[in-house]
């Protein structure tokens, strides 16, 4: 999985390695700004979404398997950030990973669940 | 202040805010460096019942370039976790806290913290190609309690020098610290940013006459009688440096070393008052080498991004505020007549501080200062520069290079040195003619000073600081009883 992670939380280093992405790498990225609508928690069916979603609009990093995806619980905090409405770019932060989709009915849905 | 508060974002992120780095080869263990970095700005002593701590929510990391590149070779990762021993009780402690022990239920200590310390190596053969190797040095550590006062925290210094662990693992060790202690740095903030007017030399100030400011006047220690809280490590010099070096002039014998503090991307509040839900990659939120760089030379408009940039940034799109410094423009405005050759020098518009980029983003070359560099190659960054093949000083100037001392700073920075006024001296022009053999410098530009000391060899700041002869160096912070700016010395205990 090609995340932004940083890969620094201790569960995480007491494995003892990092894989290939190194902090360097990580530094000399770029981050995403633009905000419209912020989705928080335990959004029921995202990630079924998520999966079923990729076929209308591929996925730039969607980092998520049909293993996770059929997955019942959350195990730790997940928050979807709609970044643009328009290209359906949404970006996803789960434990210490930042994974951007590109799904616009999703991120339509998105919208339409958050109107008042 | 050296780096206390330097950013809009920052400023309202004291735990997360980086105050002060130190990196010097340990005076009393020649075969270590010593790596100091402070956080959480201007503590007061008293300032219960919740008093300071390190932020469970933050990264906390020292960095350490031994290529020249800019980037991280080695990595000292910092996390904390804080408990409350008595949930039901709002006092930072039931009773008096005599010993270190581990967070239980029992304990008459309240609010308690311990930490992990992990060594990340980057850029290493893995079995992925290349990539990190991290490395557990130490889990459980304990932190020492604030200075509470006589009936808190009785022997208080006893108290914290059990703080102090021996941590390793394989081949790497370390003597770590990481709690309160008293701020070291000092400099005359009421006078800097007054415009400028150095107490000393007030009566040459553009404005002397309308304010009525007087000459020779002692500087005034803002920074005096407060506490900050320390990430220290002792480590041997051959597991930071990336080969043995032969001598001083050995590339191998320079490390670079700065300090960040990163935050996850996204928190959101808890609804009912709960823990807050801390999400997504760490990003950087602060960043400190060289000292007074984001506070005196980045602009406000830049200075969060430059809190959240990695080093070799200060190469490309900081670049401007190095090579033209506004605080070098503004002294011959400030002091009338007094800088005359460094305003000609300033008004060839083409000219730069070549300077200020070798101490702050290169290092100095060798052949500059007679049997010195801390030159670790042309990549600039800043980062506090150290060669580590150059002893500590038997008779140490708080001047550093400027007062003939090689091992202070630039060459890194040790707790006692004046790197206000070192600095304020360079701005002004006294180091430019190392690199620059047409210019003169200005008398002045080897006078000025906050005031703040006796004269080099002053290592206490006339007095206002009691650092240690052994790690971690800076002092034992001030009581919140006994705090000296606050307590008459017939009540003290």
């Amino acid at each position: 999985m090609d995340t932004s992670d940083r890969g620094t939380e201790p569960a995480q280093l007491s494995e003892g390695w990092f894989g290939s992405l190194s902090r360097r790498a990580f530094l000399r990225r770029g981050t995403l700004t633009a905000a419209t609508v912020t989705v928080i928690g335990a959004v029921p069916g995202l990630p079924t979404l998520l999966a079923g979603g990729a076929s209308e609009a591929p996925a730039v990093e969607t980092g998520v398997t049909e293993t996770e995806a059929g997955a019942g619980a959350l195990s730790e905090p997940l928050l979807a950030h709609v970044t643009d409405l328009s290209t359906g770019e949404i970006t996803l932060f789960r434990g210490e990973q930042e994974i951007v989709v590109r799904n616009p009915a999703l991120a339509r849905q998105i919208f339409s669940a958050a109107r008042p | 202040m050296s780096s206390h508060r330097e950013a809009p974002e920052i400023s309202k992120d004291p735990v997360a805010d980086s105050t002060d780095l130190y990196a010097f080869v340990s005076p009393d263990d020649k075969n270590t460096v010593t790596l100091i970095a402070n956080y959480i700005p201007l503590e007061a002593p008293d300032g219960g019942p919740n008093f300071y701590e390190f932020g469970d929510d933050v990264l906390y990391e020292i960095h350490i370039d031994n290529d020249g590149d800019g980037d991280a070779d080695i990595s000292y990762q910092f996390r904390f976790s804080t408990v409350n021993n008595i949930p039901a009780s709002f006092l930072y402690n039931d009773g008096p806290i005599t010993a270190l022990t581990a967070p239980s239920p029992t304990s008459t200590w309240n609010r308690q913290q311990t930490y992990s310390l992990t060594r990340v190596d980057h850029e290493q053969h893995n079995r992925w190609g290349r990539g990190a190797i991290s490395t557990p040095l130490g889990s459980g550590l304990l932190s020492p309690p604030c200075n509470i006062g006589p009936l808190s925290t009785p022997n208080y210094a006893g108290l914290a020098a059990t703080a102090v662990h021996k941590v390793g693992h394989g081949p790497f060790s370390a003597s770590v610290f990481a709690g309160q202690r008293a701020e070291g740095f000092y400099v005359d903030l009421g006078a800097v940013f007054d415009l400028g007017d150095l107490r000393p030399f007030g009566q040459l100030h553009a404005g002397a006459a309308a304010a009525g400011l007087l000459s020779g006047m002692p500087g005034v220690n803002s920074t005096a009688d407060v506490n900050v809280h320390s990430l220290a490590l002792q480590v041997p010099i051959s597991q930071l440096t990336r080969k043995s070096a032969s001598s001083y002039t050995d590339p191998a014998a320079v490390i670079g070393v700065w300090t960040t503090a990163s935050r996850q991307r996204a928190r959101v509040d808890a609804k009912d008052g709960g823990e807050h839900t801390w999400v997504g990659p760490w990003h950087q939120v602060s960043r400190l080498g060289n000292p007074l760089v984001n506070e005196l030379i980045i602009g406000i408009g830049d200075k969060n991004r430059w809190n959240h940039q990695s080093p070799t940034a200060d190469g490309t799109e900081f670049l401007k505020y190095f090579a033209q410094p506004l605080l070098a423009q503004l002294l011959p405005s400030l002091y009338p007549g007094v800088f005359p050759k460094l305003a000609a020098y300033n008004a060839v518009a083409t000219n730069t501080r070549p300077d200020l980029e070798a101490i702050l983003l290169t290092g100095i070359p060798a052949g500059i200062v007679p049997g010195f560099t801390n030159y670790g190659g042309s990549v600039k960054a800043d980062m506090l520069r150290l060669n580590t093949a150059i002893a500590p000083a038997t008779t140490p100037s708080n001047l550093g290079l400027l007062g003939g001392d090689l091992a202070g700073y630039p060459n890194g920075r040790r707790v006692f040195d004046d790197v206000a006024t070192i600095e304020l001296r360079a701005v002004a022009g006294a180091t430019l003619a190392l690199v620059d053999k047409s210019y003169t410098p200005d008398g002045a530009a080897g006078l000025v000073t906050f005031g703040l000391t006796s004269g080099g060899s002053d290592l206490t700041a006339l007095g206002t600081e009691k650092y240690l002869p052994a790690f971690p160096y800076l002092g034992t912070p001030y009581s919140g009883y006994s705090n000296p700016s606050k307590t008459p010395v017939s009540v003290a205990p």
